[in-house]
């Protein structure tokens, strides 16, 4: 088989893909973290009947979006399911299974994005929407679909590419998030534009009537940063798991 | 038949910092079994880890049917490595886990692979226990299965023999002589030396991250003649042969043990067997046992890596 | 008739040890050492160290930066920097950084590896191995809980800044309960949920999980539905933030529903909380099956 061959019979197998991100999704979904984050995305919808209550529900709804679902569902639902997707495979040793097999090295990473991202969609991205039709915030709706989405997207490639990178991708994620999303973002003006949070709360700021706590920039722009963000991660990513050691 | 080279490894060398594992090793393996062998320590592992292309090396080529498996992805659908570690996929059984990887190295019907690879190591491919159920003979022969699936032309298997009971072993034992048989080349690891002797006598001893010897390791016995090869012989009379051997100068050394046995130092294995016949005839000592004690591979491994 | 011998053959086998032992208590000082280093990366490798020096590194940022204000700007007030009893509130992310590292650094790879069954073997019964695992996880936070204050506390004293002869050993004492109080609850509520798993990622996430979101959910509650400003107790870290306020007889300068509560209430809220934490954690405990 020449090379060209043997390399365009790499590349042309989706199977494998697919093969890679049922496995994954597998292996990501226990029933302690289905029931886990399944738990805090209803505590969203709860806190959408608390909006209901107030006398200007949409900026309450939108208030439950912003600072629990962009700043603490989302991204720690997203890094403890992404930094677990490649990382425990590499802590329980198993990489190698996965590793010699004639598939190209970058379907690992993309498997693993494309696995999280479906998981953390129904538990924390649909609650999270619930939370606004609950508030009675429809007009909300939308816009908070598209924020939290987005928002996990590139969330997910971010700690698929700290579990590919870091060792102890749990604390240097939660660092990002404590320190950075939650922490910088609110503090520097202007830091907001390097924050997902900030991309993600312009989203947000689709919604009419509402007032935000954040905004990075346009609305329009955080289409294409987010997930820039999670295509950049799963670039990164591929390129350090073609060239990591493996155990 | 000509023996073609299937991995060759080219002043291969790997560090960790300051830490070598292994230094500057070369050998070519073709079809047939070949061990692998080593103290803990050796580079054993690290070894194979580059021969699969895991790792790369610090120095040195490796080639794998004349491809680098560490660039060269498709060389993978030719390899099949059963790992030394026992973690598995919690949450797949048995045939689940070999047609993934059956999936994965592009099979056309992975689960009919699967299935018969299970059989091929004498597991039930309907069991639908989950891995982590299974007792830990039950996850090697799995791990077995899932590297020849795809039924490859080069074996790596590390440490294979680990938890199997004895009937397992022989049956395992017998299986990877097969492989070697049908023209594969199998590199094994281990450290249950009576049975890698079964497999076959090709070795790869390496010590300390270097290789210390390569080749058959009856030849590598002789080779070694700077040190005495010893044999243990049974007679009547121990004290009277022991004496007419060291007179006849076909021993360097003799100890008695017990009131039967004599253990015979020689650096001529040729010359003490024409010689101790004759002498326990004519002193009229009966034989009753004459045994070679380190001409095995646990005597030349043992010689190699103390060294 | 043979003489008789002038040998004699001495035994250098295993003896057993006959001498005083001491009590199981040295056995618990003795775990709550190692474990402490442990945590902060002592006596491993380079990389051990760096996420806890970092998370100092943090906690540590804005006494420094106060200090070098004081310094540098003359005319900067002490009073306008970071005050003793806000520094908890401003290191808040900082003290959820570090209680999911230690804890679950703590306990979690004693249960994943079998080193419980070790211990528990030994003179080290649950409540004792326990009780070092907090001992160590208490006393590593207090380096960020009383360490910035202590040091703010020096370098004010030494730039002329600082409280007066009288006034400073009541600032010493509020400083080191203020500190405490912290560091038990955070330990308290870290350990207990790194007696539910045996991965630290998953103990650090569910930590900070625990942290966070009770304190979103009851401020929507009290926000939006007129829920009781009581159940502000459930928003752990505003609760030590604020009674570190109290402790220092100052006011935040933000309006939320634990400052509406009185002391009492906010230290017997803190104090539940550390209570129940230290309970779950030593129930889930008692029914551990420690099988290696």
């Amino acid at each position: 088989m020449t090379t060209a061959g043997a390399a365009a019979s790499v590349a042309a197998r989706p199977g494998a893909l697919v093969a890679l991100y049922r496995l994954l999704l597998r292996t990501q979904v226990t029933v302690q973290r289905l029931l886990g984050i399944g738990a805090l995305g209803a505590l969203a919808v709860v806190m959408g009947i608390f909006a209901r209550l107030d006398s200007n529900s949409p900026q309450a709804a939108a208030d439950v979006v912003s600072s629990y679902g962009l700043a603490v569902l989302v991204p720690l639902a997203t890094l403890w399911l992404g930094t677990a997707a490649i990382g425990d495979l590499v802590e329980d040793r198993l990489l190698a299974y996965l590793w010699l097999k004639p598939v190209a090295r970058w379907q690992l990473p993309a498997a693993a994005i494309m696995a999280t991202f479906t998981i953390v969609l129904p538990l924390t991205v649909l609650p999270l929407t619930a939370s606004t039709l609950v508030a009675g915030a429809s007009d909300v709706a939308p816009a908070a679909l598209l924020a939290s989405a987005l928002a996990a997207l590139a969330y997910s490639g971010l700690f698929v590419a700290a579990g590919v990178w870091f060792g102890r991708a749990v604390w240097v994620g939660l660092t990002f998030v404590l320190v950075w999303e939650n922490g910088a973002a609110y503090s520097a003006e202007g830091a907001a534009r390097f924050t997902v949070v900030g991309w993600a709360s312009s989203v947000l700021g689709l919604a009419p009537d509402v007032e935000l706590q954040l905004d990075a920039g346009r609305a329009g722009v955080a289409f294409v940063v987010l997930p820039a963000v999670a295509v950049g991660a799963w670039l990164a990513a591929s390129w350090r798991y073609a060239r990591a050691d493996i155990d | 038949m000509t023996r073609e080279p299937r991995v060759i490894a080219d002043g291969v060398s790997k560090w960790f910092g300051p830490l070598v594992a292994v230094a500057d090793v070369s050998f070519d393996v073709g079809p047939g079994v070949t061990a692998l062998l080593g103290p803990n320590g050796a580079g054993k592992s690290t070894m194979f880890r580059m021969l699969c292309g895991l790792a790369r090396p610090s120095k040195g080529t490796v080639r794998v049917l004349g491809r680098d498996p560490r660039t060269d992805t498709d060389v993978a659908r030719h390899i099949g490595l059963v790992p030394q570690q026992e973690g598995v996929f919690e949450p797949l059984t048995a045939r689940e886990f070999v047609a993934l990887s059956a999936r994965l190295q592009g099979l056309a019907d992975p689960v009919r692979a699967a299935a018969a690879a299970l059989e091929q190591v004498d597991l039930d491919p309907s069991d639908s226990r989950r891995l982590p159920t299974y007792s830990k003979g039950m996850r090697q022969r799995v791990k077995v299965a899932q590297a020849l699936v795809h039924d490859p032309g080069v074996l790596i298997l590390d440490e294979p023999l680990t938890g199997l009971d004895p009937r397992q072993r022989v049956d395992m034992v017998l299986l990877l002589r097969r492989l070697g048989a049908e023209g594969r080349c199998v590199i094994v690891s281990s450290h249950v030396l009576g049975e890698v002797e079964r497999l076959g006598s090709q070795v790869l001893v390496m010590s300390q991250g270097r290789l210390a010897a390569a080749g058959d390791f009856r030849e590598l016995r002789a080779l070694m003649d700077d040190r005495p090869l010893r044999i243990r012989v049974r007679t009547d009379r121990p004290r009277v042969l022991a004496g007419a051997l060291l007179e006849a100068g076909a021993a360097v050394g003799v100890r008695l043990d017990g009131e039967d046995v004599l253990e015979v130092d020689t650096s001529d294995a040729r010359a003490l067997a024409r010689t101790l016949a004759p002498v326990s005839r004519d002193r009229g000592a009966r034989l009753f046992e004459v045994h070679p004690l380190d001409a095995d591979l646990e005597g030349v491994f043992r010689y190699l890596v103390e060294r | 008739m043979t003489a008789a011998p002038d040998a004699r053959l001495f035994d250098l086998g295993y003896r057993s040890y006959d001498g005083p032992r001491e009590p199981p208590e040295r056995a618990l000082a003795t775990l709550a050492e190692f474990t402490a280093r442990r945590v902060l990366g002592l006596g491993r490798g380079g990389r051990h160290k760096v996420l806890p020096a970092i998370t100092l590194a943090i906690a540590f940022l804005p006494a420094l930066a106060s200090v070098l204000f004081s310094v540098i700007a003359e005319d900067i007030g002490v009073d306008e920097l970071i005050s003793y009893g806000e520094y908890t509130f401003f290191i808040g992310s900082a003290l959820a950084l570090f209680t999911s590292l230690l804890a679950p650094e703590a306990l979690c790879p004693d249960r994943r590896s079998g080193m419980l069954g070790l211990y528990l073997a030994g003179p080290l019964d649950r409540t004792r191995y326990l009780a070092a695992k907090g001992a160590a996880v208490v006393g590593v936070m207090l380096l960020i809980t009383i360490g910035p204050l202590l040091f703010m506390f020096a370098a004010f004293v030494l730039a002329g800044h600082g409280p007066s002869l009288g006034d400073a050993p009541l600032l010493l004492v509020r400083i080191v309960a203020s500190g405490i109080a912290t560091a038990l609850l955070y330990a308290a509520l870290s350990m207990a949920v790194s007696s539910f798993t045996t991965r630290r990622a998953a103990a650090a996430v569910a930590t900070v999980l625990l942290l966070a979101v009770p304190a979103s959910v009851v401020r929507s509650a009290i926000e939006s539905a007129d829920a009781p400003n009581a159940l502000d107790l459930l928003s752990f870290p505003f609760v030590a933030a604020e009674l570190s306020y109290r402790i220092f007889g100052e006011m935040p300068d933000h309006d939320s529903p634990v400052t509406k509560l009185s002391t009492p209430v906010v230290a017997a809220g803190l104090a539940a909380a550390v209570a129940l934490g230290f309970l779950v954690c030593w129930l889930r405990y008692r029914r551990l099956e420690s099988f290696r």
